[in-house]
């Protein structure tokens, strides 16, 4: 496994507006070649079902090509999103980046 | 047919020479449509509007059209709220112009005259003007006196002349005579506000906002009244069906045909007689509105979020199983791309009114516009096929109480005397307890059949797999008067917001006392916070409206909330038979 993941640092609010950026970002990582990608979010205080939808697609688009994704430092609402929606099923989601890095 | 396209010079119908620029804004509250009509010997200008950029180019136009030749101004206000006056009391490029007239129905000059707040709405969308002159008081005597001619020369002196009786109509009504013949005819038709009027040139009906009288948050403004309104509705009915009148054009929002027009008036007359006991618009309207709306929101959105997240969940979980027309199913179920941007929208605006951008009529009156469009896109028969009906219920609930509140009224509570240590019993149970049999998925008769309980079972989210509630109902409690819906709704609110905080274990006692009945939810804080601010007062606000009183106290270590209802007047002593439950 890869030593030193990609550390992908999303902020503010992700919802309809700005999921298509968070997309491209995640998308252009793993084109590049990342293989193990930490998303943060601690800076995160909204989540909508849109960027829900797009880190689903980004964790499958890791998953063909054999890579992995960990979800770090999650706010008390995003953790609320995930853990009602289901979606907590399907991340490994860490407490902060260093158990997220010492993960891979 | 005849459309006015606006943003442009046009023939008025009915009228040779006569021509008009229309400018039609979308329906807001910020400003409302302008009109100008240019006769041969004066310019008509009706409702200047709000907005500085709508001034500007409204000015443009009376001076290219006065270069051409110069006429007196006349000013007509369908009535003075200031989105529609606005711009004329502050805008110094109206305030001197040469020769004008400003026509106002008596009352509404009144109110401009001793700068009213109230009337023009100035104190709901906190907006200043300095007091104004009126030149003409329309309708100053009685519905008697109708009929009075008032001539306007080229020079702009008025003269004022008896009614003529042979021309009574049916309608208050006062015509405005140019040098030449042209006539410009004004009816006064309160409801909307007591100043109201419109005002015909040839086919042409400016009939101000009274295709609005009964929406949401207009309806109840100072001056609105409802007997007024009929009365009106039903005169300028008989004015449309007895004149030549084939184009109505509002005070906001596009032109209207007469036949869209009756049926418009129509639906208002149904609409207002509904509205009896309506609360009255004002600032603390609108100030507890936007509040309530902002917290409705704010958990419609939390539950519009797991809604989506959710069917994204089971579409995705089926998908990996291969069950492709399942997975497809859960992704129409609701237009969550739609929804998403409604809610984006409102947050937007919220931010804007938190920066001082907007104000808290436009929030109220937001939130009302944003519920409407979720109501139209939620879909309660096809989630219910795979979600959580307690989701559901509550989403559906919250749009209502908004819409009810936004409407002038209060929530919908039905307060009835309920045996409260069963129904938390029930909730205890019923939070736990999967919606689905597993029967179901292995009995399942078809391929379908098969897909559905499947996606019911995965669908399921058990939010309270590591929570361990305790509870001790108590022996022989009185009935207490309560929403028992509601009560339920709250409690499973409460019991998710303390399940994601990761309060690993709730306590639930009752007591009672000179206040009535205490359902106690307690547990070990850690140093969480059980409920943030916003969930608190969202739980405040639901436990009033379940018929209950709300209380929260916390430390670093430990929490207790309280919900307490009175007891009822039968005072039945119940629960006998209700034994320890408890669900890990």
């Amino acid at each position: 496994m890869e030593k030193n993941p990609q550390i992908i640092r999303l902020s503010g609010r992700i919802d309809a507006t700005t999921a298509p950026g968070m997309e491209k970002e995640l998308f252009s990582g793993i084109e590049e070649g990342t293989r193990a990608m930490i998303i943060d979010l601690e800076a995160v205080d909204y989540m909508s079902s849109a960027g829900l939808r797009v880190l689903l697609s980004a964790l499958k688009k890791m998953k063909s090509v054999g890579g992995e994704v960990r979800l770090s430092s999650l706010q008390p609402h995003v953790r609320e999103v995930f853990e009602m929606t289901g979606f907590s099923r399907l991340f490994t989601i860490c407490a902060d980046i260093d158990d997220a890095q010492t993960s891979f | 047919m005849v459309f006015l396209k606006g943003g442009e010079w046009e023939e008025v119908p009915g009228l040779d020479g006569v021509t008009i620029y229309s400018y039609i804004r979308k329906v807001d509250i910020a400003s409302s449509n302008s009109y100008i009509i240019s006769f041969c010997d004066a310019i008509v200008f009706i409702d200047p509007g709000g907005l500085p950029e709508q001034a500007a180019t409204l000015l443009r136009e009376i001076e290219l059209q006065r270069a051409r030749k110069d006429r007196p101004v006349l000013i007509f206000l369908t009535h003075v709220h200031l989105d529609h006056c606005l711009s004329l009391l502050t805008d110094p490029g109206f305030r001197n112009l040469p020769r004008q007239i400003l026509f106002v129905q008596d009352s509404g000059a009144n109110s401009l005259e001793c700068g009213d707040r109230k009337a023009t709405i100035a104190d709901l969308v906190e907006l200043d003007y300095e007091k104004t002159d009126v030149d003409v008081h329309l309708f100053c005597g009685d519905e008697t006196e109708s009929g009075i001619i008032i001539d306007v020369t080229p020079d702009g002196e008025i003269e004022f002349s008896a009614p003529d009786r042979d021309c009574r109509k049916n309608i208050p009504s006062e015509t405005i005579r140019l040098e030449n013949g042209d006539e410009i005819e004004v009816y006064h038709t309160p409801g909307h506000s007591p100043d109201s009027i419109c005002i015909r040139v040839g086919e042409v009906l400016f009939c101000g906002d009274l295709v609005f009288a009964t929406a949401p948050g207009i309806a109840g403004l100072t001056g609105w009244d409802r007997k007024e309104l009929d009365t009106t509705i039903q005169r300028v009915l008989s004015l449309l069906s007895e004149e030549k009148i084939t184009v109505c054009l509002p005070g906001h929002g596009r032109p209207m045909d007469t036949a869209s027009t009756v049926s418009a008036l129509l639906a208002i007359q149904k609409e207002a007689q509904g509205l009896d006991g309506i609360h009255e618009v004002n600032p603390e309207w609108a100030r507890k509105t936007a509040l309530f709306g902002r917290s409705l929101m704010s958990e419609v959105d939390r539950l519009f979020t797991i809604i989506a997240g959710r069917l994204v969940y089971v579409s995705h979980v089926l998908e990996e199983l291969e069950e492709r027309g399942e997975a497809a199913r859960m992704e129409d179920l609701i237009d969550s791309g739609l929804v998403d941007e409604l809610l984006s929208d409102f947050n937007r605006f919220s931010s804007d009114l938190q920066a001082g951008n907007k104000r808290e009529i436009h929030l109220a009156l937001k939130a009302g516009q944003i519920a409407a469009k979720l109501k139209r896109l939620f879909r309660k028969d096809l989630l219910a096929t795979v979600l959580d009906l307690s989701l559901l219920r509550r989403i559906e609930r919250h749009l209502e109480d908004y819409n009810v509140t936004f409407r002038g009224f209060c929530p919908l509570a039905r307060i009835e005397c309920t045996d409260i240590a069963i129904s938390m019993g029930e909730i205890v149970a019923n939070v736990v307890r999967p919606p689905y049999h597993d029967e179901d998925i292995i009995l399942a008769p078809d391929e379908e059949s098969f897909a559905r309980a499947l996606a019911l079972r995965i669908a399921w989210v058990n939010l309270f797999e590591k929570m361990k509630f305790e509870y001790s109902p108590g022996l022989s409690l009185p009935l207490v008067l309560m929403d028992n819906e509601r009560f339920e709704d709250t409690v499973i609110f409460i019991l998710e917001k303390l399940s994601v905080a990761g309060v690993p274990s709730i306590n639930i006692s009752s007591r009672v006392d000179k206040d009535g009945v205490t359902m106690s939810l307690e547990g070990v804080a850690g140093g969480r916070v059980p409920l943030d601010r916003q969930a608190e007062l969202f739980a405040r606000n639901s436990t009033d409206l379940s018929g209950g009183g709300f209380s929260l106290r916390s430390s670093e270590d430990e929490f207790c909330i309280e919900l307490t209802y009175p007891v009822g007047e039968t005072g039945s002593m119940n629960n006998a038979d209700a034994g320890k439950v408890s669900e890990k």
